[in-house]
């Protein structure tokens, strides 16, 4: 068990997570269709950073002297720094660990460096970017485990913090998009071509979205909330679809359940990708698990899939659900479109219980389960 | 103290499992096809696979196969720990290519291998490993790193086997490290730090 100390979120729904937990309370969405965006042929709907912003906030920070940073670092950045403002917790100390979860880095350089060689392509070079920036003396550790990355970074900080080596972890996630990563979902015909649907029949498809989030772990108790128990499990199936019986991410959320009553789970933040076979798989888990008759969120609709950002920043508003005792709406959510009907619901509702339970899952035949508490 | 029960190191010129080399007969392929060739076994989805996969599942077949495991039986208590430098990147550059203004032609079967952690899918899926399996990225090989991803897998207490090491591509030099390490055994090298560097200076 690690304590949450603080957190961040940067979206196009805004910077801090309180402002992008506010927009989805009044159900707004980043999601916009976009047109002859990255030279992508095909419109596509996304979520996307307002760049001009981003260098704003970034030309006005303590971090303005660092020259030629990306997109992707400088949202990253500017979330962990917003973080750890509103904490006591020392990043420069070597009793400080930066954790960055990210599937695909600054690979858009790829248009200007065809050949790859150039050591910004690197995912641990954007993650030292980042932990020196704070001058932070370790070596920051780097999840790229596909869409499971950023529970899986939390699940890795709570056994660094475990381990006693560290008292505090900085877990970054981030995604920027470019026209590799859309044309790349595009040819796997995974996007919806407006809104996507979660868990509901007429999904047709994932949107994808840009994000930085960051939560800030300590060994020591503090805080209101903690991460408790988490597990990542392999179908052991196919690398690009899940399995039909969910294998993977029911027995990741079998080994989660332990020892937990499910009467303290106030619902389940699934990954909902509004893919047809992710949401599927989901139901048959979650109906293993006995977890089917608990409200059931997913955070597509208003953020998109944010890919290695996701399992942080959909973490950190489940915690103000939780705060709040609300299950999140799914917006335009109308009928049951998966094999097990879970709880979804278009509007805002009440949830009892002390806890929830995040659920993701990604190519590789990945999935990833962790349960959160409030102490 | 948990035990190395058995390992196999790849790379562009050398083959070896467990203290015993290979014999790789050289011909027209691709080394990788003539080092898979070399093991004797039939899986056509390896000639699917990209570079990085394939050495990371010539690699592990040798490892199990040393192990004396059955592929098909089911291992709920193995995980798979891989790391790496520079990720999927060619790949990347192969998928780039299709992208061009003037070439637009996404290619969803090379797209699908442009992420870290497929070649452990690979494994997974060939070996039917169905415990945790992440992968991390690292600017070079560390075996103290090495030893922290291990012992951080053994965390979860259904892990009894851990396949883990390095798997690398970079500009098409294949560079691997894959070792067993059994969380109670009695046989093998102990899973230190200086055992594991030494297995990846066997070369």
């Amino acid at each position: 068990m690690i304590y949450v100390v603080a957190d961040n979120i940067y979206t196009s729904l805004g910077f801090g997570s309180d402002a992008n937990y506010h927009s989805v309370c009044k159900g707004l969405s980043g999601l916009r269709l976009r047109n002859g965006v990255f030279g992508v042929p095909q419109p596509f709907v996304a979520s996307l950073f307002d760049r001009g912003e981003v260098d704003g906030c970034f030309g006005a920070s303590r971090f303005a002297s660092i020259g030629g940073l990306s997109l992707f670092e400088k949202s990253m950045i500017l979330s962990a720094s917003d973080a750890l403002s509103r904490t006591d917790v020392d990043p420069a100390s070597p009793r400080t660990l930066f954790v960055v979860s990210t599937t695909k880095g600054n690979v858009e350089l790829l248009e200007q460096v065809a050949d790859g060689r150039d050591s910004r392509l690197a995912l641990w070079h954007s993650a030292q970017i980042v932990s020196r920036a704070f001058g932070n003396p370790n070596s920051p550790l780097v999840l790229s485990n596909a869409c499971t990355s950023g529970l899986c970074a939390q699940i890795v900080a709570d056994r660094a913090l475990q381990s006693g080596r560290y008292d505090y972890a900085v877990v970054v996630g981030g995604d920027v998009l470019s026209k590799f990563v859309v044309s790349g979902f595009q040819s796997f015909k995974a996007l919806s071509s407006d809104r996507c649907r979660p868990y509901d029949a007429s999904r047709h498809g994932l949107n994808l979205g840009e994000a930085a989030a960051t939560i800030v772990f300590a060994r020591e108790p503090k805080g209101a909330f903690a991460f408790e128990r988490g597990a990542i499990r392999n179908d052991a199936n196919h690398i690009s679809g899940p399995s039909r019986t969910a294998e993977g991410q029911y027995a990741a959320l079998q080994y989660v359940m332990q020892g937990i009553d499910t009467g303290s789970v106030a619902f389940v933040c699934a990954h909902g990708t509004a893919t047809l076979y992710n949401d599927d798989m989901e139901s048959v888990a979650l109906h293993r698990a006995a977890l089917d008759d608990k409200p059931v969120t997913s955070l597509k609709c208003y953020f998109g899939h944010t890919l290695g950002a996701a399992g942080v920043l959909e973490t950190i508003i489940s915690l103000a659900a939780l705060r709040d005792s609300v299950a999140l709406p799914v917006l335009g959510y109308e009928r049951n479109g998966v094999q097990y009907p879970l709880c979804v619901s278009p509007v805002m509702s009440k949830a009892k219980g002390n806890r929830f339970v995040k659920i993701i899952s990604g190519f590789g035949g990945t999935n990833a389960a962790a349960s959160f508490v409030k102490l | 103290m948990s035990r190395i029960v058995a390992y196999s190191r790849l790379t562009d010129s050398c083959f070896e499992v467990s203290g015993r080399s290979v014999a790789v007969e050289r011909g027209e392929e691709q080394w990788i096809t003539s080092a898979y060739r070399a093991l004797g076994v039939s899986y056509p989805k390896f000639f699917k696979m990209d570079l990085l996969s394939k050495a990371g599942f010539v690699a592990a077949e040798a490892l199990m196969s040393a192990l004396g495991c059955e592929p098909t039986e089911p291992k709920p208590s193995t995980a798979i720990v891989l790391a790496n430098s520079w990720s999927s990147l060619g790949d990347d550059v192969d998928y780039q290519s299709h992208i061009g203004a003037d070439n637009y032609y996404p290619s969803p079967s090379l797209f699908v291998y442009t992420l870290a952690n497929i070649v452990g899918g690979e494994i997974a899926i060939r070996h039917h490993i169905s415990g945790e399996s992440i992968s991390y990225i690292d600017p070079r090989f560390s075996a103290s790193r090495m030893v922290d991803y291990v012992d951080w897998a053994m965390a979860d207490s259904t892990v009894e086997r851990v396949v883990c090491g390095w798997v690398e591509s970079f500009d098409r030099k294949i560079d691997v490290l894959l070792m067993a390490v059994d969380r109670t055994t009695d046989s093998g090298e102990e899973f230190t730090e200086e055992n594991v560097e030494k297995l990846y200076n066997i070369i």
